[in-house]
């Protein structure tokens, strides 16, 4: 038997009638989002993250991790200290991040519009915690290494635990807009991110390959940033760069020693959890599940637990003072992007201040 | 700000590659029903990193990838050691040219182990070189030829004595019954 006689065999098989498919796009988008949320709130940013992509591109030799212990072979950057609070900020979505989130999104409102389309913007406000409200957030949610909750106040966790209840991130609004994409169509999507002959090649942080440049999106991108590859460098290689320090953070064996504290007064309130970003992960994952009364109470009974036990172990304040550590050996090749990023922020929030624009109220 | 754009594009390509999917993690795990909770879960993690995938020249190699590792790391779970549907769903009544050389094709795949069964299914099913089985496998290109001499020896050892059991398939039988009255007796 032959390497074409088990070509055309495995082909035979894969051909054969199976059932028809019970895979749910729609539960892959909700879940994948929940995820992303969680990603984006900080714990990710320790975990998958740090896990599938500085791994990833670590291992293929593309982003030298600098953060962690510095080493003989690899040459590292001190940091400044603007450029170290860009990294371990903790306390919510900065001001200067909500201003371009908010430029951003008020520009493609307004292009759309021009082009007879509705657009739901998606507005940030200074010192949200780092989850974004709907949508697919820019830059400015470092969060805390491995604590997703730690930008929660004791009086949010009061009235909502971690605001995991259906509606906490806008699903509504973000059903609207989805409805109305599907009834605009195609049309909707290239007047949002321009056609496939819109897209430019960008190669960074090891990856190549093309993004979305032209349409609605692309103004504002161009507008904000210069270009669409900047704006990819301002976003997506603000998530490297912090997954690289916090991957170093949640690796450090201080980290761990805070974190068994945390469990064991955990443990001793009647909570079992390895650490809080596993709380996070179940807590989330059952509430995502089915939300009831009892669970809610549950919700906000942990939180509580939790603030209790984080402030006891002085949780938060070590894994930042760890944060703050490790950002001093930035390998200089992430410390030229870093560079580049603040440069780039800078310039984009030069830009938004000169737009003049009404948000609507907190939520 | 751009999740509208984001989940057409998102489901347009899952869409596009949903079938092909779902053949290779049938060829993998040998039953429809396991082949789509694998899909799911492989396009969710797709989703979650979209932002990364889309940019990708293959995006579909990029799935692949998650279909693959996904499969191998459950086949390590004790999960599924514990419950396994192999083989014994009804489900392959659609008529196929030569349906029988498949059908022992089929047992013969299952019984390879998962790495060995993902290295032919890479190789042979979706054409890819030993360099990007490696890759996809999180292993050395060395490690991919022995596997795949590996796995097809084993192929080739099943599907022969399938095919000599069939033509003497009398013989065999008598064979196994005296075998078998030869340890009773």
């Amino acid at each position: 038997m032959d390497e074409n006689t088990v070509r055309s065999l495995l082909i035979q098989i894969a051909d054969s009638s199976g059932p028809p498919s019970s895979v749910d796009v729609g539960k892959a988008r909700r879940v994948g989002l929940r995820t992303l949320l969680l990603r984006r709130i900080g714990a990710p940013a320790a975990s998958l993250s740090a896990l599938v992509m500085v791994a990833g591109l670590v291992a293929s030799g593309a982003v030298p991790l600098g953060a962690g212990p510095p080493s003989r072979v690899q040459a590292t950057a001190r940091l400044t200290a603007s450029e170290i609070a860009v990294l371990t900020n903790t306390g919510g979505v900065p001001r200067a991040t909500a201003t371009i989130g908010n430029a951003f999104e008020v520009l493609v409102q307004r292009c759309m519009k021009s082009k007879g389309f509705k657009y739901y913007p998606s507005f940030t406000f200074p010192g949200q915690p780092g989850y974004p409200a709907r949508g697919y957030p820019g830059p400015g949610y470092p969060g805390l290494a491995g604590v997703p909750q730690a930008t929660i106040g004791l009086a949010a966790r009061k009235a909502n635990g971690y605001g995991f209840h259906p509606g906490g991130s806008g699903g509504n609004t973000r059903s609207k807009e989805e409805k109305y994409a599907d009834r605009a169509g195609k049309k909707y999507v290239v007047a949002l991110n321009g056609g496939p002959n819109e897209r430019v090649k960008i190669a960074m942080f090891g990856m190549r390959g093309s993004i979305w440049a032209g349409g609605c999106a692309g103004v504002a991108k161009r507008r904000l940033y210069g270009s669409a590859s900047n704006y990819f460098l301002a976003t997506t290689g603000h998530d490297v760069l912090t997954a690289a320090l916090l991957n170093a953070v949640t690796t450090d064996p201080a980290f761990a020693t805070v974190v068994s504290k945390w469990s064991s007064c955990m443990a001793s309130r009647g909570f079992t959890y390895n650490s809080p970003e596993d709380l996070w992960n179940k807590l989330a994952g059952r509430l995502d599940r089915s939300y009831t009364p009892p669970l809610r109470k549950l919700e906000i009974k942990v939180s509580l637990a939790d603030y209790k036990c984080a402030t006891t172990v002085k949780l938060l304040s070590t894994v930042h003072a760890l944060q703050t550590r490790h950002a001093k050996y930035f390998s200089k090749s992430l410390a030229g992007s870093l560079a580049k990023l603040t440069h780039l922020e800078a310039r984009a929030l030069r830009i938004a201040r000169t737009l003049h624009f009404h948000l609507p109220g907190k939520p | 700000m751009l999740k509208a754009g984001r989940d057409a594009e998102f489901t347009e390509f899952v869409a596009a590659r949903m079938a092909a999917l779902r053949r290779v993690a049938y060829l993998l795990c040998q039953d429809w029903h396991r082949a789509d909770d694998l899909v799911q879960v492989a396009i969710t993690r797709l989703y979650a990193n979209w932002h990364r995938a889309s940019v990708m020249d293959h995006a579909e190699a990029y799935v692949r990838t998650i279909l693959v590792r996904e499969y191998i790391s459950e086949r390590r779970s004790g999960w599924a050691r514990r419950v396994s549907l192999d083989g014994g769903m009804p489900e392959r009544a659609g008529a196929q040219p030569d349906r029988d050389i498949a059908l022992d094709m089929q047992a013969a795949l299952a019984g390879l182990p998962p790495r060995q069964r993902a290295t032919i299914v890479l190789r042979f099913y979706c054409d890819l070189t030993v360099d990007q089985v490696a890759e996809v496998l999180g292993c050395t290109p060395g490690t991919v030829k022995s596997q795949t001499a590996k796995g097809l020896g084993a192929l080739r050892l099943a599907l022969e004595f399938e095919s000599n059991g069939s033509a003497t398939g009398g013989q065999r039988s008598a064979s196994a019954l005296s075998g078998k009255e030869r340890g009773h007796g």
